[in-house]
């Protein structure tokens, strides 16, 4: 009798030592699952997305065109990015929703464009990085409009040798009174390495909610 | 008379300058295919890839991952990582070979799985990146077992993205080095890679 109460007694500090070691490792486990989530949400993709499209809202008056900075000499494509500045001086581009569907419409002089956009996200790293896709219905394409971007999708018509586009989309960065839509310039290799071929900026103020 | 000996001396002087200076250069081309033969035994492919073919066999222990440095900023991946990790504690892997074949088999709780391994070494610049290759036979796909990541053995036989080195006890599998095969908006964006680690038992 007294073999058996020991041995039960072993029996029942083994299941508990078992249990309590599962409990430990299962806590473990949720702590790492709740920090993977937490940074997760923290960089949440929809998140940008939406609060990106809430702010872009709004009518935006065109203010400049410059080109991105870049690993090399761009006097040749800032002077001409100067000079087509010249020729956005007063467009303007309005931003709405109807009916769950974001739609953009443009004016510049005699020219309109009108269409749906929308953001998309990609992940770099742990960081989404925005973008705005825009889906033509009338007037010229937003690239060739904003960038005067030829059929190849070269910004000004610059970068003309062969590289890796950096991204293939407009990138967009917004706050309350100011819209940067970004064309970027591509990775190519030449003689003294990769060089990054200078990306065009597009910047607006907010002119109405 | 007097003519045929200095005659006679100058030949002799010059015969032995030649001599001389051609057993130099024989010395000299010597030491240089010596040098060449030794960078090209350390070098070679077969011998780094028969090298690690023996030094895997056996059993190991899984011990940890590491998300190596990177161009971007990777907390989620080392979050996602350590989450990985905890469901690894008790993951072991034999390599073992038999009838010239070579094979697998993994354990990680209620988890096997088996299948054929390989070792393929690419050459880039100077440099010997030995690889690893798994085919799946039975239970989860190895990438999924081991990596986390079900598609990385997934290609055509003999390619791989997961480097392999053997040091001491240790086994280190390396998924993702290198620069991302589309650049950032920013450029190139170069990372090391996530490193997992198993220690040596059998």
């Amino acid at each position: 009798m007294k073999v058996w109460i020991i041995f039960g007694i072993c029996v029942l500090m083994l299941t508990g030592c078992k249990s309590a070691e599962y409990q430990k490792m299962q806590a473990e486990r949720d702590q790492l699952l709740k920090n993977y989530e937490d940074l997760r949400e923290k960089n949440s993709e929809l998140k940008l997305k939406d609060s990106i499209t809430d702010t872009l809202l709004g009518k935006w008056k065109f203010l400049n065109l410059e080109m991105a900075e870049s690993g090399v000499t761009q006097e040749v494509a800032e002077a001409k990015a100067a000079l087509y500045a010249l020729e956005l001086k007063n467009l303007t581009l309005k931003f709405f929703e109807e009916k769950g569907i974001y739609h953009y419409q443009g004016k510049k002089g005699g020219t309109e464009v009108f269409g749906q956009f929308t953001v998309i996200t990609v992940r770099y790293g742990d960081e989404p990085f925005p973008f705005i896709r825009f889906i033509r219905r009338t007037g010229p394409e937003m690239e060739k409009l904003l960038f005067a971007a030829t059929e190849d999708g070269r910004a000004l018509g610059l970068s003309s040798a062969p590289g890796y586009d950096t991204a293939r989309d407009i990138s967009i960065s917004v706050t309350p009174d100011r819209l940067y839509l970004t064309m970027h310039g591509k990775m190519q290799s030449g003689p003294a390495g990769w060089v990054q071929s200078g990306g065009v900026r597009c910047y607006f103020q907010r002119v109405e909610e | 008379m007097k003519i045929l000996v200095t005659f006679g001396l100058i030949t002799l002087i010059f015969a032995g300058c030649t001599s001389a200076e051609y057993q130099q250069q024989q010395n000299e081309r010597e030491r240089l295919r010596a040098a060449y033969e030794e960078a090209r035994i350390k070098n070679d492919r077969r011998s780094v890839k028969n090298t690690l073919e023996r030094d895997i066999l056996g059993t190991w222990q899984f011990l940890e991952i590491e998300v190596l440095e990177s161009d971007l900023s990777n907390e989620i991946q080392s979050a996602g990582a350590a989450l990985a990790e905890a469901s690894r504690k008790n993951l072991t892997i034999r390599f073992f070979e038999q009838n010239g074949i070579r094979f697998y088999k993994g354990e990680n709780g209620g988890i096997k799985v088996s299948g054929e391994f390989g070792i393929s070494v690419e050459r880039i610049a100077e440099v010997l990146y030995p690889k690893l290759n798994m085919n799946q036979g039975a239970g989860i796909t190895p990438g999924e077992f081991l990596l986390n990541s079900p598609g990385v053995f997934g290609g055509p036989p003999g390619t791989s993205n997961v480097l392999i080195s053997v040091q001491n006890d240790q086994l280190y599998l390396t998924l993702g080095a290198g620069v991302s095969a589309t650049p950032t908006p920013e450029g190139w964006a170069q990372s090391d890679g996530i490193r997992y680690s198993f220690k040596w038992i059998k």
